[in-house]
């Protein structure tokens, strides 16, 4: 052990003295082992003869009136360690406890809220896709446990319920109609401005095209029109991109998107032969 | 030497060497060494204690090597209770003497 080591674990025992108390103390054991080494022993050695440090500890806090096992850890062999009353380290370690417990709590709030907040976003975005959605959840759970519920009330003879279910269904439908007509007019829409836009640029592009080939021959019998020839150049290139832009931003349905809503469809009038099968 | 007997006495030897002359903390832990074969360790404790109780008090003098040394002066009140140890000491001892010989002349 060397002398670092020996004071810094000296202090650990006195915690319970005052500041300078402990500076006191300190400073006489330093310097002792100072003077020891200057007469030619080691560090080792020097300390050495302090003896064991629980002993030379308890000597010290005695002469203090404080009882050495006043601490975390017990000095004395075989003293129970209580927990929560006596020194510092257990103040230290029962502060920390609380901020983990604090955190811990913090952090299973936040994940709550997320969860909550994730839950929400799930149910809004369930509704906004209910109307699309229909076909699957009927194909899905939906269709047995109806065919089954419809079956009951056959067998009770009760047929008032289908009529209202129709209507429901009327209703549904139109809606979902309503929706994807709008959905339908506004794609027209923007695909028709966009089309419309880079056709523009498409013909830019070509009238700069034109030009550069005119602006070319002249160039080539001699007339200055490097300039007007890097600026048809630009136009082309910059008209062009436009174009490509513009087309990019069409929407259109993708070849499964198409697949899917025939299967849809398929799948309705299938649904309907087999409600009026039942029916 | 049994360690209870040093323990007891210690305080007396601690006591009159201070009495002699001021000292500082390792000074005074060769010159009880001298004396009595004592765990250097123990003497600070004891010359805290000492300190706490009025019987020593302590200045800083500048040292020609290394930092200023704490010196340990003894009180007026030191100087009694080193009295009133050294009587007690002084009559323990011959209580003790006298038991051991008058057990030994009887053998």
């Amino acid at each position: 052990m060397n002398k670092e080591k020996f004071l810094m674990e000296l202090r650990e025992y006195l915690r319970i003295l005052e500041n300078q108390e402990q500076e006191d103390i300190l400073a006489e054991y330093a310097q002792h082992i100072d003077m020891k080494m200057g007469k030619g022993l080691s560090e080792e050695e020097a300390i050495r003869d302090f003896g064991p440090m629980e002993e030379l500890a308890s000597q010290i806090l005695e002469a203090y009136h404080v009882k050495p096992e006043f601490r975390g850890r017990s000095i004395l062999p075989g003293f129970p360690k209580k927990s929560g009353m006596d020194g510092r380290e257990p103040f230290v370690k029962r502060a920390g406890r609380w901020i983990g417990a604090k955190c811990a709590a913090a952090a299973r709030a936040g994940r709550n809220a997320f969860r909550w907040l994730s839950r929400r976003c799930h149910a809004l975005a369930g509704w906004l896709k209910k109307p699309f959605m229909r076909n699957r959840a009927e194909t899905g759970g939906e269709m047995p446990r109806s065919r089954i519920r419809t079956e009951r009330m056959n067998d009770m003879g009760v047929h008032t319920g289908n009529f209202f279910r129709m209507v429901g269904r009327g209703i549904a439908a139109s809606w979902r109609w309503l929706l994807h007509c709008c959905v339908f007019w506004l794609r027209i829409m923007w695909n028709m401005g966009w089309f419309f836009f880079s056709l523009f640029c498409a013909f830019v592009a070509m009238i700069a095209l034109m030009g550069i080939g005119g602006i070319l021959i002249l160039l080539f019998q001699g007339y200055p029109f490097v300039g007007f020839f890097v600026i048809s150049l630009g136009g082309f290139l910059c008209s062009g991109a436009l174009a490509c832009g513009g087309y990019s931003l069409l929407i259109r349905k993708k070849k499964g998107g198409e697949d899917e809503d025939k299967r849809e469809e398929a799948e309705e009038s299938d649904g309907e032969v087999q409600h009026g099968q039942i029916a | 030497m049994n360690p209870q007997f040093k323990k007891g006495v210690l305080e007396l030897i601690v006591l009159e060497s201070v009495r002699q002359k001021d000292m500082y903390g390792y000074e005074l832990v060769e010159e009880v060494s001298e004396v009595i074969d004592v765990n250097e360790g123990t003497i600070y404790p004891l010359l805290k204690r000492l300190t706490n109780e009025h019987y020593f008090e302590t200045y800083l003098r500048e040292s020609s090597e290394g930092p200023p040394r704490k010196y340990y002066h003894l009180t007026a009140s030191g100087v009694l209770y080193r009295d009133s140890l050294a009587a007690e000491w002084e009559e323990f001892q011959d209580r003790v003497n006298r038991f051991l010989k008058g057990r030994g002349g009887h053998e």
